[in-house]
């Protein structure tokens, strides 16, 4: 059998081994029949958002790798996620002012918009200033700027929100980031959006493959690299955008599991897309269950354990990369 | 007379404001090996840019098998004219199979077809024993059989190589050269950049020699790489070495 098969298969039994493991482990006694179903139903509901906004993120990160032929870039890196942050803080902000200072509206159509926005705009902005500069210091230094713009603005945006309360609390829950909340509509949204998403970045693999030897070499190849990009940020704004408008501020993801299934299944993004995704939402739904084991004033909130697995990697890969003897100077 | 392979009519070009292809027309035709020469910075690599559509015209047209370039899809293009980059811009380990088969992506066709095109690609540039090996540990030479097995996979009648031997020892020059020559003779029409103009005395059918955006001589390689033309457009005197067939601006040693 091929690697790549044998991988996704084992991928694929790991996914149900870890949804069982993330239904049965948690807070709340199963033993007790009259909430059996209830804690089976919430938990339900919060392992397939985690699942499917991994998968999401996972994706989002092989295509901005592939868009921007480069294996460092990723939604959180490039700023997409911070600016997907801001964009559903500021629909929350307007929503809470159009529907009268408070938030007794439903938020889950706002955010989503919002969110979506917020990655396409982010996006659009770094690959504007990122054009004709193709080498990764350049990008990672936009990114990194664009995430901090987003972040500051973002926190003056909360500071806006804490006139009310309800608002406030919304956007502090928001900010940390997390799927403990997640019901059918964040699940079926989160799901849905992956799922097309997912088939939507595979069905530009053969594309993506093409980039690699650069945009003008693809062209002559035959690739239309103007659709290609086109199509690829309003993938990767709807996967990111998606992601944090049900999870918050995941970061790493897109990072770190698109690098480990390169390494099992080699570059072709035909077999890489379907492996992240399987991969993607089985690390996600293990740092959930992370962060429901280890419990500190509450949970631990997602994005922080993440953070605390992606940034260590990600500090390895830019040190065994070749792009370190040009930070070195 | 063979059919027009390439067509170039009143060609200009400007880069930032700057003319850098001037009312350039050239003509070249199926089973010609076609040269550009000229100094760094003539335009050479501008005018084969524009043939494959990657440089916008400001004016003048340009026909590829009678058919204007401009109403030629991507598709279309890849399986018309194929081209061979100086060097490529990969920078992931792929294989010098998936290198080479990439020369199929616009076409809709089984694994089979694709094996066995990508397979005479590889015998034809006889480096099929390389195909499992990764395009960034190939040599100079190898990376650049490799990028012409792939244009050929393509099947396009039509081959565009920019500099195709520079930087190659004079093995791997003449071995290219050579296969340049032998796809002429199968009516390819092959266009190239080439700065040693040994090569194109020995090698061209036609030459069409550039300066300053403009094509200043063009015809037969005889005619038009003389001491003549040399001199008034690199600005130096060539003298034949006897010995070793080449030749070397003035005063220099072999």
């Amino acid at each position: 059998m091929r690697t790549s098969l044998r991988v996704l298969l084992r991928l694929a039994l790991a996914t149900v081994g870890c949804v069982v493991l993330g239904v049965l482990v948690g807070y709340g006694d199963l033993g007790d029949a009259g909430m059996r179903g209830a804690f089976l139903e919430l938990r339900a509901y919060r392992v397939a958002t985690a699942y499917f906004a991994g998968a999401a993120l996972s994706v989002a990160g092989v295509l901005a790798q592939g868009l921007f032929r480069n294996p460092l870039a990723s939604p959180s890196i490039l700023g997409v996620s911070a600016g997907a942050s801001l964009g559903a803080q500021l629909a929350l902000l307007s929503g809470a002012a159009v529907f009268g200072g408070s938030v007794t509206f439903s938020p889950e159509m706002l955010i989503p918009i919002g969110a979506f926005g917020g990655a396409l705009l982010g996006l659009g902005v770094l690959m504007a200033i990122t054009r004709n500069r193709p080498d990764v210091i350049a990008l990672l230094l936009c990114g990194f700027l664009l995430s901090n713009l987003f972040v500051s603005v973002g926190a003056f945006v909360t500071s806006l929100g804490q006139q009310t309360w309800e608002l406030g609390r919304a956007m502090v829950a928001f900010m940390l980031g997390g799927v403990g909340g997640a019901g059918p509509r964040q699940a079926l949204l989160i799901a849905t959006v992956a799922t097309l998403g997912t088939l939507g970045a595979w069905s530009w693999a053969r594309h993506l493959d093409l980039l690699l030897t650069g945009e003008e070499e693809a062209e002559t190849l035959g690739v239309d690299t103007v659709l290609v990009k086109r199509w690829c940020v309003v993938w990767i704004a709807l996967l990111s955008g998606a992601a944090v408008a049900v999870g918050g501020t995941i970061a790493f993801v897109g990072l770190v599991v698109p690098h480990v299934c390169r390494s099992l299944v080699g570059l072709s993004n035909r077999v890489l897309i379907p492996t992240s995704a399987l991969a993607g939402g089985i690390f996600l739904v293990l740092c959930d269950l992370v962060a429901r084991v280890i419990s500190i004033q509450g949970e631990l909130p997602l994005g922080v354990v993440t953070g605390l697995i992606g940034a260590p990697s990600f500090l390895y890969l830019l040190l065994r990369s070749r792009y370190m003897g040009v930070l070195r100077g | 007379m063979a059919e027009l392979a390439i067509g170039i009519d009143a060609l200009s070009i400007q880069l930032g404001g700057t003319s850098v292809v001037d009312a350039v027309s050239l003509g070249l035709h199926f089973g010609e090996l076609g040269v550009i020469a000229g100094p760094n910075g003539a335009g050479k690599s501008t005018l084969l840019r524009a043939v494959l559509g990657l440089s916008a015209p400001h004016s003048g047209r340009i026909s590829i098998s009678g058919r204007d370039l401009a109403s030629l899809r991507h598709a279309d293009r890849s399986q018309t004219l194929s081209y061979v980059p100086q060097t490529s811009a990969l920078n992931a380990a792929l294989s010098v199979h998936e290198i080479v088969a990439q020369g199929r992506f616009s076409r809709n066709e089984s694994r089979a077809r694709t094996a066995a095109a990508v397979e005479q690609a590889l015998e034809r540039t006889g480096i099929r024993a390389l195909q499992s090996r990764s395009y960034l540990a190939l040599s100079g030479g190898e990376r650049r059989l490799a990028l012409i097995a792939r244009a050929l996979c393509t099947e396009a009648k039509i081959v565009l190589l920019d500099e195709p031997t520079a930087g190659l020892d004079i093995a791997n020059r003449l071995r290219i050269l050579e296969l340049l020559r032998s796809l002429a003779g199968e009516n390819f029409a092959v266009l190239a950049v080439l700065h040693d103009l040994d090569d194109v005395l020995n090698y061209a059918d036609s030459v069409a020699l550039m300066h300053r955006g403009k094509i200043v001589y063009s015809g037969t390689a005889k005619d038009v790489v003389t001491a003549e033309h040399v001199r008034g457009v690199y600005g130096v005197e060539l003298v034949r070495n006897a010995a070793l067939g080449f030749s070397l601006p003035k005063g220099a040693t072999p």
